[in-house]
């Protein structure tokens, strides 16, 4: 907080202290905060004050965003200790202020508020998340509908956006970042639980690092803009898992 | 594929919890706060070594005592690793913990039989 | 999010005249030496209230431990004769505090255990999913039916 600057608006409007964490690669050894005021609107979003910054204010400052109506997943960022999504999360709920903005944690800071998310990635893939089929020739002509009970089996996993608060939210993954982590585990889920997938992920996700690193902290679930509730993906895959290890020839 | 002992030791966690929910406050409350502070008399001693007499009874005490052993085994080996930042001693962590609840298991079939 | 999009839109390369040589390479940017990670945070689960929650919750296990303990401290003395020994000792004030906060620690312990059981067991009824408050009462009344079996059972008068 030692490169604290003041950035007054015009006398009058309403404003809101933003105190924004900065990091310059090669510069800084480690982050800083710096406060600028931002007008205190009430249909403005954390994001939107720190467009206001970007565009009025300090045009250095670097961060994620793209659709500003929480689908993409970009905007995810840590709002005064929670992970959030920023495009849905109004300055207005901070009352007087100030609010507080770090990058997601748990994840290398890449510069300011953008952090390095190659680690998810390469865990997503990893549970091959998409959904598997054997002796098929292409081109893929047949139609496979589902009725909706076995739509339902799995739709709400599938509404993950790969924001990664969950990741951020998880004490056991920022403390151990080789756990799979939730939202890798609950898309996973998403295919074992569609009727039309023919994969197996049980030697992903049976290890110690994978759904057995989970002591169900249930963090990820309150965080999730999308009510994914990963953790009940995980502990549903645990006992699958202990039921497939005692009975061998059981499947699911 | 690599062999994990997790799926057991969890089957083993979840089943103690289930048991300890279901037993243990209702022993603590009467054995340990109710009698001793005299709102209900302890039983004779004669009542309670009638139902130890059950072999049944043994049985399900001792399956109870080695499940809720190892369900809190389970629970301080890996809430003192992320407390203590030791899960790289994890295995040192798992002996002990576990270790701790055989020792406590037997010990109480050494007790009952 | 893809990988590709989400990394350009925030970090483009000359947004900061104070940008490093990384940035310039182009627009996907990758930590190296430059990447910052904090370390491990000893206090992590003071920082919210719901990681104090679950650090309780999972302590509650050496009070489960503690309660097993006394339970066969309870059997040794009725096997062996000894019963106004344990009664004497379980009334010291001390062994009563400690009983106290296992009392409580047992008791946190059965209600979020079986409020968290319908996550691990999806139940389907023909298609329809049975709802988890369905469960949990299900749970709860077993605790209660269980409590007060074993209540009679202990405290009955033959």
């Amino acid at each position: 907080m030692n490169a604290e600057t003041d950035t007054t608006e015009e006398a009058g409007a309403r404003t809101i202290r933003m105190e924004v964490m900065r990091f310059r690669p090669g510069e800084d050894t480690e982050p800083v905060f710096q406060g600028y005021d931002v007008p205190l609107m009430a249909d403005w979003a954390v994001l939107d004050g720190l467009n206001h910054i970007k565009d009025q204010l300090d045009g250095s400052l670097s961060y994620r965003w793209s659709c500003r109506m929480g689908v993409c997943g970009s905007c995810g960022m840590t709002v005064n200790g929670e992970p959030r999504l920023t495009c849905g999360t109004f300055l207005t709920e901070y009352g007087q202020g100030p609010v507080r903005i770090e990058p997601l944690k748990g994840f290398p800071v890449i510069k300011d508020l953008v952090v390095d998310i190659d680690d998810f990635l390469a865990k997503l893939s990893s549970v091959r998340p998409w959904l598997i089929r054997e002796g098929e020739e292409l081109p893929l002509t047949t139609e496979y509908a589902q009725t909706p009970a076995q739509l339902e089996a799995y739709k709400q996993y599938s509404m993950c956006i790969n924001c990664t608060l969950c990741y951020s939210a998880c004490p056991v993954y920022v403390l151990d970042p080789d756990f799979l982590g939730p939202a890798a585990i609950a898309l996973a889920q998403r295919y074992n639980l569609d009727s039309r997938d023919m994969g197996d992920r049980f030697d992903v996700l049976n290890l110690d690092d994978a759904v057995w690193g989970c002591t169900f902290v249930g963090e990820c679930t309150r965080v999730c803009p999308k009510h994914v509730d990963p953790a009940e993906a995980i502990q549903r895959y645990k006992l699958t898992a202990a039921l497939r290890s005692v009975l061998p020839w059981s499947r699911r | 594929m690599k062999r994990t002992l997790e799926p057991y030791l969890w089957l083993l966690f979840s089943g103690g919890g289930v048991l300890a929910a279901f037993l243990l406050p209702v022993l603590v409350l009467l054995f340990g706060v109710l009698m001793p502070l005299g709102v209900v008399d302890w039983p004779t001693a004669e009542h309670l070594s009638a139902l130890l007499d059950n072999v049944l009874v043994r049985l399900a005490l001792l399956v109870v005592a080695v499940l809720c052993l190892f369900h809190a085994a389970h629970r301080i080996r890996h809430t003192s690793e992320e407390l203590l930042g030791i899960a790289r001693f994890d295995l040192v962590v798992a002996v002990l913990c576990y270790g701790g609840a055989i020792a406590g298991g037997v010990i109480t079939a050494l007790l009952l039989f | 999010m893809t990988a590709g999009g989400s990394a350009s839109s925030g970090a483009s390369p000359g947004a900061s005249p104070g940008a490093s040589s990384g940035a310039s390479q182009g627009a996907f940017v990758r930590t190296g030496a430059a990447g910052y990670r904090p370390g491990r945070d000893p206090l992590w689960f003071a920082r919210t209230r719901t990681y104090t929650l679950f650090v309780l919750r999972e302590l509650t296990s050496v009070f489960v431990a503690w309660s097993v303990v006394f339970t066969m401290m309870l059997v040794d003395a009725v096997l062996g004769g000894t019963l106004p020994d344990f009664a004497a000792l379980a009334a010291r004030p001390w062994m009563i505090a400690i009983n106290v906060v296992a009392l409580a620690a047992t008791v946190f312990h059965a209600v979020t255990f079986l409020n968290l059981a319908p996550k691990a067991t999806v139940v389907r009824l023909d298609g329809w999913r049975v709802p988890a408050w369905m469960i949990q009462g299900g749970n709860h009344s077993a605790w209660a039916v269980i409590s007060a079996a074993i209540a009679y059972f202990v405290l009955r008068t033959p």
